[in-house]
Protein backbone atom coordinates (compact mmCIF):
# COMPACT_ATOMS: atom_id res chain seq x y z
CA UNK A 1 0.00 0.00 0.00
CA UNK A 2 1.26 3.44 -0.90
CA UNK A 3 2.00 5.67 2.08
CA UNK A 4 -0.83 8.17 2.56
CA UNK A 5 1.20 11.32 2.06
CA UNK A 6 3.67 10.08 -0.52
CA UNK A 7 3.26 11.25 -4.08
CA UNK A 8 4.92 9.59 -7.02
CA UNK A 9 8.50 8.42 -6.64
CA UNK A 10 10.22 10.97 -4.42
CA UNK A 11 7.66 13.47 -3.20
CA UNK A 12 5.43 14.08 -0.22
CA UNK A 13 2.36 16.28 0.08
CA UNK A 14 1.32 17.61 3.46
CA UNK A 15 -2.21 17.10 4.73
CA UNK A 16 -2.04 20.04 7.11
CA UNK A 17 0.69 22.14 5.54
CA UNK A 18 2.97 23.51 8.27
CA UNK A 19 3.11 27.30 8.57
CA UNK A 20 6.30 29.30 8.26
CA UNK A 21 5.43 31.26 11.38
CA UNK A 22 8.58 33.36 11.64
CA UNK A 23 12.01 33.53 10.14
CA UNK A 24 15.30 35.41 10.31
CA UNK A 25 18.24 36.00 7.99
CA UNK A 26 21.64 37.18 9.17
CA UNK A 27 24.53 37.91 6.81
CA UNK A 28 28.15 39.01 6.74
CA UNK A 29 29.64 42.23 5.37
CA UNK A 30 29.91 41.23 1.71
CA UNK A 31 26.32 40.00 1.54
CA UNK A 32 25.29 43.23 3.26
CA UNK A 33 26.83 45.20 0.41
CA UNK A 34 24.79 43.26 -2.14
CA UNK A 35 21.40 44.10 -3.62
CA UNK A 36 19.28 42.75 -0.73
CA UNK A 37 20.77 44.58 2.27
CA UNK A 38 17.44 46.02 3.41
CA UNK A 39 15.79 42.58 3.44
CA UNK A 40 18.14 40.96 5.97
CA UNK A 41 17.50 41.18 9.70
CA UNK A 42 21.08 41.72 10.71
CA UNK A 43 24.28 42.48 8.83
CA UNK A 44 27.58 41.84 10.62
CA UNK A 45 30.24 44.35 9.69
CA UNK A 46 33.15 41.99 10.19
CA UNK A 47 33.73 38.32 9.57
CA UNK A 48 34.79 37.47 13.11
CA UNK A 49 31.58 38.78 14.74
CA UNK A 50 33.58 39.58 17.86
CA UNK A 51 34.89 36.03 18.21
CA UNK A 52 38.44 34.69 18.23
CA UNK A 53 38.06 32.18 15.41
CA UNK A 54 35.94 32.01 12.30
CA UNK A 55 34.42 28.73 13.46
CA UNK A 56 33.18 30.44 16.62
CA UNK A 57 31.87 33.27 14.47
CA UNK A 58 29.92 30.88 12.27
CA UNK A 59 28.44 29.09 15.24
CA UNK A 60 27.46 32.39 16.84
CA UNK A 61 25.83 33.52 13.60
CA UNK A 62 23.63 30.40 13.48
CA UNK A 63 22.80 30.66 17.16
CA UNK A 64 21.77 34.29 16.88
CA UNK A 65 19.74 33.65 13.74
CA UNK A 66 17.73 30.86 15.36
CA UNK A 67 17.22 32.98 18.48
CA UNK A 68 16.11 35.90 16.33
CA UNK A 69 13.59 33.74 14.47
CA UNK A 70 12.27 32.51 17.81
CA UNK A 71 11.86 36.02 19.20
CA UNK A 72 10.43 37.47 15.98
CA UNK A 73 7.61 34.93 16.26
CA UNK A 74 7.04 35.88 19.93
CA UNK A 75 8.14 32.42 21.00
CA UNK A 76 10.41 31.36 23.83
CA UNK A 77 13.23 28.85 23.30
CA UNK A 78 11.26 26.24 25.23
CA UNK A 79 8.38 26.53 22.71
CA UNK A 80 10.62 25.03 20.05
CA UNK A 81 10.55 21.27 20.33
CA UNK A 82 13.20 20.36 17.80
CA UNK A 83 16.01 22.15 16.01
CA UNK A 84 16.98 20.92 12.56
CA UNK A 85 20.14 22.51 11.28
CA UNK A 86 23.35 21.97 9.39
CA UNK A 87 26.48 23.65 8.09
CA UNK A 88 29.54 22.84 5.99
CA UNK A 89 32.20 22.13 8.61
CA UNK A 90 33.61 18.76 9.60
CA UNK A 91 31.26 17.07 12.06
CA UNK A 92 28.86 20.03 11.51
CA UNK A 93 30.39 21.75 14.52
CA UNK A 94 28.90 25.18 13.86
CA UNK A 95 25.49 23.58 14.34
CA UNK A 96 26.33 21.45 17.36
CA UNK A 97 28.07 24.32 19.14
CA UNK A 98 25.15 26.64 18.44
CA UNK A 99 22.67 24.06 19.73
CA UNK A 100 24.73 23.64 22.88
CA UNK A 101 23.61 27.08 23.94
CA UNK A 102 20.08 27.13 22.55
CA UNK A 103 19.19 24.08 24.62
CA UNK A 104 16.65 22.58 22.23
CA UNK A 105 16.79 18.95 21.03
CA UNK A 106 18.88 18.80 17.88
CA UNK A 107 18.80 16.82 14.68
CA UNK A 108 22.03 17.79 12.91
CA UNK A 109 21.93 17.54 9.14
CA UNK A 110 24.52 17.40 6.43
CA UNK A 111 23.29 18.02 2.92
CA UNK A 112 26.10 20.40 1.94
CA UNK A 113 24.45 23.49 0.45
CA UNK A 114 21.09 21.73 0.16
CA UNK A 115 20.68 21.81 3.94
CA UNK A 116 18.07 24.58 4.10
CA UNK A 117 15.62 22.65 1.90
CA UNK A 118 16.48 19.39 3.68
CA UNK A 119 15.76 20.88 7.10
CA UNK A 120 12.51 22.49 5.89
CA UNK A 121 11.29 19.26 4.28
CA UNK A 122 12.14 17.15 7.33
CA UNK A 123 10.73 19.77 9.70
CA UNK A 124 7.47 19.89 7.76
CA UNK A 125 7.25 16.08 7.89
CA UNK A 126 7.80 16.07 11.65
CA UNK A 127 5.09 18.70 12.15
CA UNK A 128 2.54 17.31 9.69
CA UNK A 129 3.31 13.82 10.97
CA UNK A 130 2.06 14.90 14.36
CA UNK A 131 5.32 14.38 16.22
CA UNK A 132 5.92 18.01 17.10
CA UNK A 133 3.97 21.25 16.98
CA UNK A 134 6.87 23.59 16.46
CA UNK A 135 10.33 23.04 15.05
CA UNK A 136 13.07 25.27 13.72
CA UNK A 137 14.78 24.63 10.38
CA UNK A 138 18.02 26.41 9.70
CA UNK A 139 21.38 26.39 7.93
CA UNK A 140 24.51 28.51 7.89
CA UNK A 141 27.86 28.94 6.17
CA UNK A 142 30.87 31.21 6.65
CA UNK A 143 33.15 32.21 3.81
CA UNK A 144 36.43 31.77 5.63
CA UNK A 145 35.65 28.49 7.40
CA UNK A 146 34.45 26.99 4.12
CA UNK A 147 37.56 28.14 2.27
CA UNK A 148 39.73 26.34 4.80
CA UNK A 149 37.46 23.30 4.87
CA UNK A 150 37.22 22.77 1.13
CA UNK A 151 39.87 24.83 -0.63
CA UNK A 152 42.92 26.67 0.65
CA UNK A 153 43.72 28.86 3.64
CA UNK A 154 42.56 32.34 2.67
CA UNK A 155 45.95 33.84 3.62
CA UNK A 156 47.54 31.81 0.86
CA UNK A 157 45.80 33.99 -1.71
CA UNK A 158 45.15 31.23 -4.25
CA UNK A 159 43.77 32.45 -7.57
CA UNK A 160 40.06 32.03 -8.15
CA UNK A 161 38.78 30.72 -11.47
CA UNK A 162 35.85 32.36 -13.31
CA UNK A 163 33.67 29.32 -12.56
CA UNK A 164 34.41 29.34 -8.83
CA UNK A 165 31.79 30.54 -6.38
CA UNK A 166 31.92 32.65 -3.25
CA UNK A 167 30.73 30.86 -0.12
CA UNK A 168 28.25 33.16 1.55
CA UNK A 169 28.68 34.25 5.14
CA UNK A 170 25.06 33.91 6.05
CA UNK A 171 22.47 32.02 8.06
CA UNK A 172 18.74 31.57 7.80
CA UNK A 173 16.26 30.08 10.24
CA UNK A 174 12.54 29.33 9.98
CA UNK A 175 10.12 28.37 12.72
CA UNK A 176 7.58 25.87 11.42
CA UNK A 177 4.32 25.79 13.36
CA UNK A 178 1.40 23.41 13.05
CA UNK A 179 -1.01 26.32 13.46
CA UNK A 180 -0.93 30.02 12.71
CA UNK A 181 -0.89 32.21 9.67
CA UNK A 182 1.70 32.73 7.00
CA UNK A 183 3.08 30.94 3.97
CA UNK A 184 2.89 27.17 4.20
CA UNK A 185 5.00 24.27 3.05
CA UNK A 186 2.61 22.28 0.91
CA UNK A 187 4.83 19.59 -0.54
CA UNK A 188 8.43 18.57 -1.01
CA UNK A 189 10.51 16.45 -3.35
CA UNK A 190 13.58 14.75 -1.95
CA UNK A 191 16.41 14.39 -4.41
CA UNK A 192 18.49 11.45 -5.51
CA UNK A 193 22.28 11.72 -5.61
CA UNK A 194 23.27 12.49 -9.19
CA UNK A 195 26.85 12.38 -10.45
CA UNK A 196 27.58 12.95 -14.10
CA UNK A 197 31.33 12.72 -13.64
CA UNK A 198 32.31 16.33 -13.00
CA UNK A 199 35.35 16.48 -10.73
CA UNK A 200 36.35 20.17 -10.74
CA UNK A 201 35.65 21.54 -7.27
CA UNK A 202 36.13 25.05 -8.66
CA UNK A 203 33.03 24.51 -10.81
CA UNK A 204 30.43 23.05 -8.49
CA UNK A 205 27.55 24.77 -10.29
CA UNK A 206 27.94 22.48 -13.30
CA UNK A 207 28.20 19.45 -11.02
CA UNK A 208 24.97 20.33 -9.20
CA UNK A 209 22.85 21.51 -12.13
CA UNK A 210 21.86 17.96 -13.26
CA UNK A 211 20.69 17.14 -9.72
CA UNK A 212 18.61 20.33 -9.59
CA UNK A 213 16.94 19.67 -12.93
CA UNK A 214 16.32 16.03 -12.03
CA UNK A 215 14.59 17.03 -8.78
CA UNK A 216 12.52 19.74 -10.51
CA UNK A 217 11.43 17.33 -13.23
CA UNK A 218 10.54 14.65 -10.67
CA UNK A 219 8.62 17.26 -8.65
CA UNK A 220 6.38 18.13 -11.60
CA UNK A 221 5.83 14.47 -12.46
CA UNK A 222 5.16 13.30 -8.90
CA UNK A 223 2.73 16.08 -8.05
CA UNK A 224 1.27 16.42 -11.53
CA UNK A 225 1.71 20.13 -11.53
CA UNK A 226 2.17 22.17 -14.72
CA UNK A 227 5.58 23.73 -15.36
CA UNK A 228 4.10 27.22 -14.96
CA UNK A 229 2.51 26.43 -11.56
CA UNK A 230 5.09 28.38 -9.58
CA UNK A 231 5.66 32.13 -9.64
CA UNK A 232 9.32 31.38 -9.10
CA UNK A 233 11.51 28.31 -9.02
CA UNK A 234 14.78 29.18 -7.35
CA UNK A 235 17.78 26.84 -7.12
CA UNK A 236 20.17 27.12 -4.22
CA UNK A 237 23.63 27.96 -5.46
CA UNK A 238 24.31 26.96 -9.05
CA UNK A 239 25.81 30.35 -9.87
CA UNK A 240 25.91 31.78 -13.37
CA UNK A 241 27.78 28.80 -14.80
CA UNK A 242 25.50 26.20 -13.22
CA UNK A 243 22.35 28.16 -14.02
CA UNK A 244 23.27 28.23 -17.71
CA UNK A 245 23.81 24.46 -17.58
CA UNK A 246 20.44 24.02 -15.83
CA UNK A 247 18.66 26.06 -18.49
CA UNK A 248 20.11 23.86 -21.21
CA UNK A 249 19.08 20.76 -19.27
CA UNK A 250 15.48 22.02 -18.93
CA UNK A 251 15.23 21.97 -22.72
CA UNK A 252 16.98 18.62 -23.00
CA UNK A 253 14.68 17.06 -20.39
CA UNK A 254 11.61 18.43 -22.14
CA UNK A 255 10.71 20.94 -19.42
CA UNK A 256 9.41 23.46 -21.93
CA UNK A 257 8.30 26.19 -21.71
CA UNK A 258 11.02 26.85 -19.18
CA UNK A 259 9.77 27.59 -15.70
CA UNK A 260 10.09 31.06 -14.19
CA UNK A 261 13.51 30.28 -12.88
CA UNK A 262 16.39 31.90 -11.02
CA UNK A 263 19.20 30.97 -8.65
CA UNK A 264 20.06 32.25 -5.16
CA UNK A 265 23.78 32.18 -5.98
CA UNK A 266 23.20 34.52 -8.92
CA UNK A 267 20.83 36.78 -7.00
CA UNK A 268 22.75 37.20 -3.74
CA UNK A 269 25.57 39.44 -5.03
CA UNK A 270 26.07 42.22 -7.53
CA UNK A 271 28.33 41.55 -10.49
CA UNK A 272 30.70 44.23 -9.22
CA UNK A 273 31.44 42.29 -6.01
CA UNK A 274 34.04 39.97 -7.56
CA UNK A 275 32.29 36.70 -6.77
CA UNK A 276 32.92 35.20 -10.23
CA UNK A 277 30.15 32.67 -10.91
CA UNK A 278 28.09 33.68 -7.86
CA UNK A 279 27.33 32.76 -4.26
CA UNK A 280 27.29 29.32 -2.67
CA UNK A 281 27.13 27.64 0.72
CA UNK A 282 24.27 26.57 2.96
CA UNK A 283 23.75 30.18 3.94
CA UNK A 284 23.23 31.30 0.35
CA UNK A 285 19.78 29.75 -0.15
CA UNK A 286 19.00 30.07 3.58
CA UNK A 287 19.45 33.84 3.70
CA UNK A 288 17.82 34.45 0.31
CA UNK A 289 14.76 32.48 1.45
CA UNK A 290 14.55 34.00 4.92
CA UNK A 291 15.37 37.48 3.61
CA UNK A 292 14.04 38.72 0.27
CA UNK A 293 12.03 35.70 -0.93
CA UNK A 294 9.76 35.24 2.10
CA UNK A 295 9.38 39.02 2.29
CA UNK A 296 8.06 38.99 -1.26
CA UNK A 297 5.67 36.20 -0.30
CA UNK A 298 4.33 38.20 2.63
CA UNK A 299 3.90 41.22 0.36
CA UNK A 300 2.02 39.02 -2.11
CA UNK A 301 4.54 39.60 -4.90
CA UNK A 302 5.20 35.87 -4.90
CA UNK A 303 2.51 33.35 -4.00
CA UNK A 304 3.98 30.05 -5.10
CA UNK A 305 7.67 29.47 -4.58
CA UNK A 306 9.67 26.30 -5.18
CA UNK A 307 13.00 26.37 -3.35
CA UNK A 308 15.40 23.81 -4.81
CA UNK A 309 18.52 23.92 -2.63
CA UNK A 310 21.47 22.16 -4.22
CA UNK A 311 24.41 20.44 -2.55
CA UNK A 312 27.78 19.12 -3.74
CA UNK A 313 28.48 16.11 -1.55
CA UNK A 314 32.24 15.75 -1.90
CA UNK A 315 34.86 16.01 0.82
CA UNK A 316 38.42 17.34 0.54
CA UNK A 317 39.68 13.77 0.88
CA UNK A 318 37.59 12.44 -2.01
CA UNK A 319 38.71 15.42 -4.09
CA UNK A 320 42.35 14.59 -3.44
CA UNK A 321 41.64 11.01 -4.40
CA UNK A 322 40.35 12.17 -7.76
CA UNK A 323 36.70 11.26 -7.18
CA UNK A 324 33.92 12.99 -9.06
CA UNK A 325 31.37 15.22 -7.29
CA UNK A 326 28.05 13.62 -6.29
CA UNK A 327 25.30 16.23 -6.11
CA UNK A 328 21.85 16.43 -4.57
CA UNK A 329 18.89 18.78 -4.69
CA UNK A 330 15.80 18.92 -2.50
CA UNK A 331 12.72 20.91 -3.46
CA UNK A 332 10.30 22.52 -1.03
CA UNK A 333 7.09 24.18 -2.21
CA UNK A 334 6.09 27.25 -0.20
CA UNK A 335 2.68 28.71 -0.97
CA UNK A 336 0.37 31.44 0.24
CA UNK A 337 -3.05 29.96 0.82
CA UNK B 1 68.90 48.20 -17.22
CA UNK B 2 69.18 45.36 -19.70
CA UNK B 3 69.73 42.61 -17.07
CA UNK B 4 66.59 43.87 -15.34
CA UNK B 5 64.52 43.46 -18.50
CA UNK B 6 65.98 40.03 -19.13
CA UNK B 7 65.25 38.91 -15.55
CA UNK B 8 61.67 40.11 -15.98
CA UNK B 9 61.27 38.35 -19.32
CA UNK B 10 62.82 35.03 -18.28
CA UNK B 11 61.09 34.92 -14.87
CA UNK B 12 57.82 36.02 -16.43
CA UNK B 13 58.08 33.40 -19.17
CA UNK B 14 58.64 30.63 -16.61
CA UNK B 15 55.58 31.75 -14.64
CA UNK B 16 53.53 32.09 -17.83
CA UNK B 17 54.30 28.49 -18.74
CA UNK B 18 53.21 27.33 -15.27
CA UNK B 19 50.01 29.36 -15.46
CA UNK B 20 49.18 28.00 -18.91
CA UNK B 21 49.77 24.42 -17.78
CA UNK B 22 47.32 24.92 -14.90
CA UNK B 23 44.70 26.74 -16.97
CA UNK B 24 44.77 24.37 -19.93
CA UNK B 25 44.67 21.16 -17.87
CA UNK B 26 42.13 22.26 -15.25
CA UNK B 27 41.39 20.57 -12.86
CA UNK B 28 44.00 17.83 -13.37
CA UNK B 29 47.15 19.83 -12.70
CA UNK B 30 47.14 21.89 -9.52
CA UNK B 31 49.59 24.38 -7.95
CA UNK B 32 51.03 21.41 -6.03
CA UNK B 33 51.90 19.63 -9.26
CA UNK B 34 53.50 22.80 -10.63
CA UNK B 35 55.59 23.19 -7.47
CA UNK B 36 57.02 19.68 -7.63
CA UNK B 37 57.21 19.65 -11.42
CA UNK B 38 59.17 22.90 -11.61
CA UNK B 39 61.69 21.88 -8.97
CA UNK B 40 62.19 18.48 -10.59
CA UNK B 41 62.29 19.98 -14.07
CA UNK B 42 64.82 22.61 -13.00
CA UNK B 43 67.00 19.92 -11.40
CA UNK B 44 66.94 17.73 -14.51
CA UNK B 45 67.61 20.60 -16.92
CA UNK B 46 70.45 21.73 -14.67
CA UNK B 47 71.97 18.23 -14.71
CA UNK B 48 71.82 18.22 -18.49
CA UNK B 49 73.60 21.58 -18.51
CA UNK B 50 70.59 23.37 -19.99
CA UNK B 51 69.63 25.59 -17.06
CA UNK B 52 72.93 27.44 -16.54
CA UNK B 53 72.62 29.25 -19.91
CA UNK B 54 69.17 30.46 -18.81
CA UNK B 55 70.68 31.79 -15.57
CA UNK B 56 73.31 33.65 -17.61
CA UNK B 57 70.62 35.29 -19.71
CA UNK B 58 67.98 35.92 -17.03
CA UNK B 59 69.91 36.10 -13.75
CA UNK B 60 67.45 36.35 -10.86
CA UNK B 61 64.63 35.73 -13.35
CA UNK B 62 65.90 32.16 -13.64
CA UNK B 63 67.20 31.55 -10.12
CA UNK B 64 64.25 32.86 -8.08
CA UNK B 65 61.44 30.73 -9.62
CA UNK B 66 60.99 27.18 -8.35
CA UNK B 67 63.01 25.75 -11.22
CA UNK B 68 65.97 27.79 -9.89
CA UNK B 69 65.71 25.86 -6.62
CA UNK B 70 65.98 22.59 -8.56
CA UNK B 71 69.02 24.02 -10.38
CA UNK B 72 70.61 24.92 -7.05
CA UNK B 73 70.03 21.39 -5.69
CA UNK B 74 71.65 19.77 -8.72
CA UNK B 75 74.63 22.11 -8.85
CA UNK B 76 75.22 21.66 -5.11
CA UNK B 77 75.05 17.91 -5.48
CA UNK B 78 77.47 17.81 -8.43
CA UNK B 79 79.97 19.99 -6.58
CA UNK B 80 79.77 17.90 -3.39
CA UNK B 81 80.24 14.67 -5.35
CA UNK B 82 83.43 16.15 -6.84
CA UNK B 83 84.74 16.98 -3.36
CA UNK B 84 83.43 14.15 -1.17
CA UNK B 85 82.63 11.37 -3.55
CA UNK B 86 79.32 9.51 -3.60
CA UNK B 87 78.22 10.76 -0.13
CA UNK B 88 77.89 14.18 -1.70
CA UNK B 89 74.72 12.94 -3.41
CA UNK B 90 72.98 13.07 -0.07
CA UNK B 91 74.49 16.20 1.46
CA UNK B 92 75.34 18.50 -1.44
CA UNK B 93 71.88 19.61 -2.51
CA UNK B 94 70.66 20.70 0.88
CA UNK B 95 74.02 22.31 1.74
CA UNK B 96 73.79 24.49 -1.35
CA UNK B 97 70.16 25.36 -0.62
CA UNK B 98 70.74 25.89 3.14
CA UNK B 99 70.50 29.68 2.88
CA UNK B 100 67.09 29.54 1.23
CA UNK B 101 65.75 26.84 3.52
CA UNK B 102 66.87 28.57 6.72
CA UNK B 103 65.52 31.89 5.46
CA UNK B 104 62.13 30.23 4.87
CA UNK B 105 62.11 28.75 8.38
CA UNK B 106 63.26 31.98 10.08
CA UNK B 107 60.87 34.28 8.23
CA UNK B 108 58.03 31.77 8.62
CA UNK B 109 58.67 31.65 12.35
CA UNK B 110 58.83 35.43 12.67
CA UNK B 111 55.59 35.86 10.74
CA UNK B 112 53.88 33.23 12.89
CA UNK B 113 54.95 35.08 16.03
CA UNK B 114 53.89 38.52 14.79
CA UNK B 115 50.60 37.62 13.12
CA UNK B 116 47.68 35.48 14.15
CA UNK B 117 46.47 33.54 11.11
CA UNK B 118 42.87 32.33 11.21
CA UNK B 119 42.45 30.74 7.79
Amino acid sequence: MEAAKKRGMQSVAFENPPVLASWAAVVGPKEGEGPWAKDFDWIFDDYSIGEKTWEKAESKMLRETVKLAISKGNYQSRDIEMMLAGDLLNQIVATSFAAREIGVPLLGLYGACSTMAESLALGAMLVDGGFFNRVSASACSHHHTAERQFRFPTEQGIQRTPSSQWTATAAGAVILDRLGSGPRITCATLGRVIDLGQSDSADMGSAMAPAAVNTIKTHFQDLQRPVNYYDLIVTGDLGKVGMAVAQQLFVKEGIVPQPNYSDCGVLLYDDSQGVDSGGSGCGCSACMLCGPLLKKMVEGKLNRLLLVATGALMSPTTQHQGETIPAIAHAVAIENQ
Amino acid sequence: MVPLYMAFLVGGALCLIGQLIMDLTKPGITPGHILIGYITGGAILSGLGLYQPLVQIGGAGATIPLSGFGHLLTQGTLKAVEQKGILGVFSGGVEAAAGGIVAAVVFGYVMAVIFNPKG
